[in-house]
């Protein structure tokens, strides 16, 4: 375990390398001048003076160069240029924060939820409700969450006054967001436990159990369950990754200081600090994500060795 | 002095005049039948990104500011809703008499929010951050051609003890000025020549502006805390030279983006001045009555530009049948539910000669590109004639024209698709959509590298017309021959006249300019104007003293909430 | 009369045959191969059926639509602006006074292409490399691991715009755009899946019996992983047709005045507290086009996987 996880740490510095590098040159490639994007109507001369201080005038290495220098000796994963002030380390230390409080609380009522749904649709198969669970299914995944967004803040914030409209501080806040976050996640964990519950269903060793004369539940619990979790259990950890980037639609709507917006923002500005050091942030959780799927998949099913692969 | 006007500007016919109405509430001693809630809320579509004053260069960031620090001298308006200085940290001023030498006096009970005193020392360090070349301020250019040396500071040619902003004693600075200028006392109110403890920055170090512990200035309030992405929270600053006058015990800013997530707010009360601009929930949220509306047109206009150097844009017949083959009054009412005014010359109805409104004496000139309309009625024949002497064949049909788009959102499509139509349909040519974002749009106007695009123009301080007049100027002007490749005779002509309008201030000479000119201009058409856009603002029906014009940063100063 | 043991071959001793006879006996003996099998078995499933001929109705009508209403998916006409649907305007119009009806059919043109080629190209690359990562581990695991790790990491955004200025706008790099990184998600599940089924018997005496590592894969593995590679892939479907709009805004997707569902979707959200029958339809084209793909799906599954069959 211990060689295992040298091993990944190792791999992990080099995609990180590889990943940091590609999008900084990526980045630089980019059209959309970052000045103008702060500032229009700028003199020339003017114009100059920001060029030089924030160095975007120096060749490609030297401000690569640079930018290593300040991740490694600070740890300082990029500052803004349009805005100043702002850093990758403090949006992740506020915003990151914020979509992750909103983000983790929506996966664990997805995966409840959708769990729950999934067996249930898997164990009363082609009866009413599994056809009326599908259809719900497709609509979660089909309608775009705006749609979502203001039926909820229309009805449950504005007209039967039970939480805000929008803002942020107060747990009453997460109310709206969390469900409309909540809702294709639902939909998609559901389908992925009905299928694989089904398969699971159809196995060998359920029918021995049945044969055995195993009660209902104790045959759902013990080994449908248990077996059919597998799938979802290893979508989870790339899921949690995925929550620091929060959702632009969601938090525009109940206007939530979150991280959706800024990524997107950074990208169209041109900043190029800010989309480094938030791909790199990104990056450094979806393979961390990666490392525990991995691990998951030994833990859930003893079949699997991924630490002491035999090839 | 102490003549204080509280004013409330309401909705007037604000399209073609100034007539905003000004109501004078009180005088002096302040507001009666005040309510017994003193809080406000306003809100804006996004939070400041810095509050460090020579840093501010979003409006959010300004208008974030613009509560917690003060200027030399502060703008507010009069009683007919025109902006005039009073006194900020300093309580008086001399000038004198070649007008290039400025005193002020700082008020002697000025003091910053931690109580320690207003010096001259601070303002000067104040000054010298704005062109501090490490810093390098993204709004200070603004002054740098006034002030002595300033220039030569920013450009790292002079060090910062040479600039002409100097101390005299502990409550005298004395600013020198290159040459007269009229706009200095208004440019020295903006946010970046704010004044800052020297004693707090240097202590704060590159943090200062970061977050409530590192804010502090001499302005009426002070900043307690700051969510970002969400709201600011503000109470008044106790040591506050004219603390009298600041009624509110607490403001807010809400961040809110969503039109209709706003609208909801509105409708619920929950939000005291906002800007709402959503043609389809403007009429739900003013029938309710709960608010005020004011509109007033801004200093801003936007416009095509055509890049003469291509070869089916050389010619200015094509470009000005290109210019009048759409209807800008349907194109405002159709694609923007009339939220700007239809454009047919660069000043906006807001826009001044001297003393007097540009709408008021240039008589045809507010509509010059008309009077060319009716001189060429067909623009399909104009056409087709510049397509013949362009060496192009007389086939409308022929004539392909890529429009690079200001951005990418709903509102660019639409307005896209619609010009596509009109223009199709009017001249019979092919127009191609490119949807560019914005910055990347001026990245290809720079290279030259577009065919017809689209572009707007802000002025944030003065009305003069010239200011947009100035940009079309070949050499030194915003958009001059490098980006639109506008070259011959009347380019020539149109040149000299603009350069001449830059130096001289006689209202009699510029008017004559300005005639004389423009038609050159929208003729040629290498640009030509669309429309101009105005503020929209809501302000509760229950708040005093909330003035609005498009160069005033709120500093909520004679605000307050009066019960009903 | 043979003079010596030396048979003298001439040309026209022989005539070419061909192959014909032999194809045509092959033909005419019917046997049950797999994919009759599985066409069987899907035809017997009532709701895939169903999803089959919605699917087909809807592609009819994308075909068609625009034919039969007889107006123009891009004509302005303000003075019929949000009429509700009526017997002129089935859909209505919207805030343009463009028929929203033609819009839908036309739009759908672009967004069933675009589902189906993303579709398609996921799964062919998620499968292949997911599959031989879980079936190979060890080092060639390791490496097709970290490129998918690169892949997602960089930042999709600036690769895409980078991409809209070296390949230009067509519809193939916009597909190309799109599965950039779609195939990752895939791939992962894909993979995860072998390693679990690699460990059991029938894979043991597949290899035993000396079959190769492509075969076993093709043959045995994916056909065991179907049912949540159909799942993953049907799932996506919805998030290829947003995004497609998505990319118009930095100038890939399609570009105004042509149009897609996902353009429609983003156009109309601005009304839906005013006139929801806007955002209504190209949505309902979107369900209805992503239910047939769930029961067809579902059908499939059923169909293809052995240990899924009732």
């Amino acid at each position: 375990m211990g060689k295992f996880i040298l091993k990944r740490f190792i791999y992990a510095i080099i995609s990180l390398a590889i990943i940091a590098t590609v999008s900084f040159f990526l980045i630089c490639m980019k059209p959309g001048d970052p000045i103008a994007a702060k500032v229009q109507q700028l003199p020339e001369s003017s114009r100059k003076v920001l060029v030089e201080k924030y160095g975007l005038d120096d060749p490609m290495l030297t401000r690569y160069v640079e930018y290593v220098k300040g991740l490694f000796t600070e740890g300082n994963l990029g500052d803004s240029i349009i805005y100043d002030g702002r850093t990758v380390n403090m949006l992740l230390e506020s915003s990151a924060l914020v979509s992750a409080k909103i983000g983790l609380i929506a996966i664990v009522i997805q995966v409840v939820i959708g769990v729950l749904l999934g067996m249930v649709q898997a164990l009363y198969r082609e009866k009413l409700g599994d056809q009326v669970i599908r259809v719900l299914v497709v609509l979660a995944i089909c309608i775009p969450s705006f749609v979502f967004c203001a039926i909820l803040q229309y009805f449950v914030g504005f007209k039967w006054k039970l939480t805000p409209i929008m803002g942020w501080g107060k747990p009453i806040h997460y109310v709206l967001p969390v469900v409309a976050y909540s809702i294709p996640g639902i939909a998609t964990y559901c389908k992925y436990m009905r299928t694989s519950t089904i398969s699971v269903l159809g196995e060998d060793y359920i029918l021995t159990a049945t044969a055995k004369g195993c009660s209902k539940t104790r045959l759902v619990f013990k080994h449908v369950f248990r077996n059919a979790i597998l799938p979802i259990v290893t979508m989870v950890p790339v899921a949690v990754s995925n929550v620091f980037a929060g959702s632009m639609v969601i938090e525009k709507f109940f206007s939530i200081p979150g991280m959706g917006q800024h990524y997107v923002k950074a990208v169209s500005d041109s900043d190029p600090y800010m989309i480094l050091g938030m791909a790199i942030f990104f990056a450094f959780t979806y393979i961390v994500a990666l490392f525990f799927v991995d691990i998951l998949y030994g833990l859930v099913d003893p079949r699997i060795r991924v630490a002491k692969d035999t090839r | 002095m102490k003549k204080k006007v509280l004013s409330l500007l309401l909705a007037a016919a604000m399209v073609c005049s100034m007539s905003v109405t000004a109501f004078a509430e009180e005088t002096s001693a302040g507001i009666e039948n005040m309510a017994d809630n003193q809080e406000l809320t306003f809100q804006l579509t996004s939070d400041a990104a810095t509050l460090d004053t020579i840093q501010t260069s979003t409006m959010a960031d300004q208008h974030c500011a613009a509560p917690i620090y003060e200027g030399l001298l502060r703008r507010e308006l009069d009683e007919n809703g025109n902006l005039i200085l009073v006194p900020g940290a300093a309580e008086s001023y001399e000038v004198n008499e070649d007008e290039t030498v400025y005193t002020f006096h700082l008020q002697p009970e000025g003091k910053f929010s931690d109580g320690t005193p207003v010096t001259a020392e601070d303002v000067v360090y104040s000054w010298q951050r704005a062109f501090d070349p490490e810093l390098a301020s993204p709004q200070s250019w603004q002054l740098e051609d006034m002030v002595v040396n300033a220039k030569a500071c920013f450009n790292s040619e002079k060090p910062l003890e040479e600039l002409g902003v100097k101390a005299l004693d502990d409550l005298t600075v004395e600013i020198t000025l290159n040459s007269p200028n009229p706009n200095f006392l208004t440019v020295s109110t903006f946010p970046f020549a704010r004044i800052v403890s020297k004693a707090f920055v240097e202590n704060c170090g590159t943090k200062f502006g970061s977050s409530p512990e590192y804010v502090m200035g001499s302005g009426p309030y002070k900043l307690i805390s700051w969510e970002p992405g969400s709201s600011m929270v503000y109470e008044p600053n106790e040591n506050y030279w004219n603390a009298d006058e600041v009624y509110l015990t607490k403001l807010t800013l809400q961040v809110v983006k969503e039109a209709s997530t706003l609208a909801q707010a509105l409708m619920g009360q929950e939000i005291d001045i906002a800007d709402l601009n959503d043609t389809d929930w403007n009429d739900i949220v003013d029938q309710l009555g709960y608010y005020n509306v004011v509109e007033i047109p801004q200093m801003s206009t936007y416009f095509f530009m055509f890049n003469c150097d291509k070869p089916q844009l050389s010619n200015w017949k094509i470009r000005l049948a290109l210019s009048l083959g759409f209807d800008r009054e349907r194109y405002n009412s159709e694609v923007y539910g009339g939220k700007f005014v239809p454009a047919y010359s660069f000043a906006p109805p807001i826009a001044t000669v001297g003393d007097a409104l540009w709408t008021d004496v240039a008589g045809d000139s507010v509509d010059a590109l008309k009077t060319i309309a009716e001189k060429y009625p067909d623009p399909k024949a104009l056409l087709i004639e510049g397509m013949e002497e362009a060496g192009l064949g007389s086939d409308p049909s022929a004539l392909t024209i890529n429009y690079t788009t200001l951005g990418t959102t709903e509102l660019v499509k639409k307005s896209a698709e619609w010009m596509k139509q009109e223009l199709e349909t009017n001249l019979g040519i092919t127009l191609n959509i490119e949807l560019t974002e914005w910055n990347v749009m001026y990245d290809l106007v720079d290279a030259g590298d577009f065919e017809m695009a689209f572009g707007g123009w802000n002025v944030d301080s003065g009305t003069e017309p010239l200011r947009f007049l100035k940009l079309f100027e070949k050499n030194e002007g915003y958009y001059g021959e490098a980006k639109l490749h506008w070259t011959g005779e009347k380019a020539d002509e149109y040149s000299v006249a603009a350069v001449e309008m830059q130096q001289i201030f006689d209202p009699d000479r510029l008017l004559e300019l300005y005639k004389a000119s423009e038609p050159i201009l929208l003729e040629e058409a290498p640009v030509t104007p669309v429309y101009f856009s105005k503020q929209r603002t809501l302000v509760s029906t229950d708040i005093a003293g909330y003035q609005v014009h498009p160069f005033l940063l709120p500093d909520f100063i004679g605000v307050a909430r009066v019960a009903e | 009369m043979v003079e010596n043991s030396k048979i003298v071959y001439a040309e026209d001793d022989f005539e070419v045959v061909g192959t014909a006879g032999l194809d045509a006996e092959k033909i005419s003996k019917p046997s049950i191969t797999f994919w009759s099998d599985v066409w069987r078995r899907f035809r017997s499933n009532k709701l895939s059926m169903l999803g089959l001929i919605i699917l087909i109705l809807v592609v009819l009508m994308v075909i068609f639509g625009p034919v039969i209403s007889g107006k123009d998916y891009q004509y302005i006409d303000y003075s019929i602006a949000n009429t509700r649907p009526n017997g002129t305007y089935w859909f209505g119009t919207d805030e343009m006074g463009r028929d929203i009806f033609t819009r839908v059919c036309y739009g759908g043109r672009i967004s069933i292409i675009i589902g189906i080629a993303c579709t398609v190209v996921s799964f062919v690359i998620g499968s292949a490399l997911g599959g031989i990562a879980g079936y190979l581990g060890g080092k060639t695991d390791d490496f097709i691991m970290r490129v998918i790790e690169v892949i997602s990491s960089i930042p999709y955004l600036v690769l895409v715009v980078i991409l809209s200025f070296v390949m230009g706008r067509s519809m193939f790099s916009l597909v190309f755009a799109m599965t950039i990184t779609a195939w990752t998600g895939t791939a992962r599940m894909v993979r995860g899946q072998v390693m679990q089924l690699k460990g059991q018997d029938f894979v043991s005496a597949a290899t035993a019996l000396g079959s190769s590592p492509a075969r076993i894969i093709i043959k045995h593995l994916l056909p065991n992983t179907l049912g949540i590679i159909i799942v993953n892939l049907t799932l996506s479907i919805p998030s290829f047709i947003f995004s497609e709009s998505f990319l118009s805004y930095i100038g890939l997707g399609v570009q105004p005045p042509e149009t897609s569902w996902g353009a429609l979707a983003s156009l109309y959200q601005t009304r839906l507290m005013f006139d929801p029958y806007q955002l209504f339809f190209p949505c309902l084209m979107i369900v209805l086009t992503v239910l047939s793909f769930h029961l067809i799906g579902d059908g499939l599954t059923d169909a293809l996987d052995p240990k899924l069959r009732k």
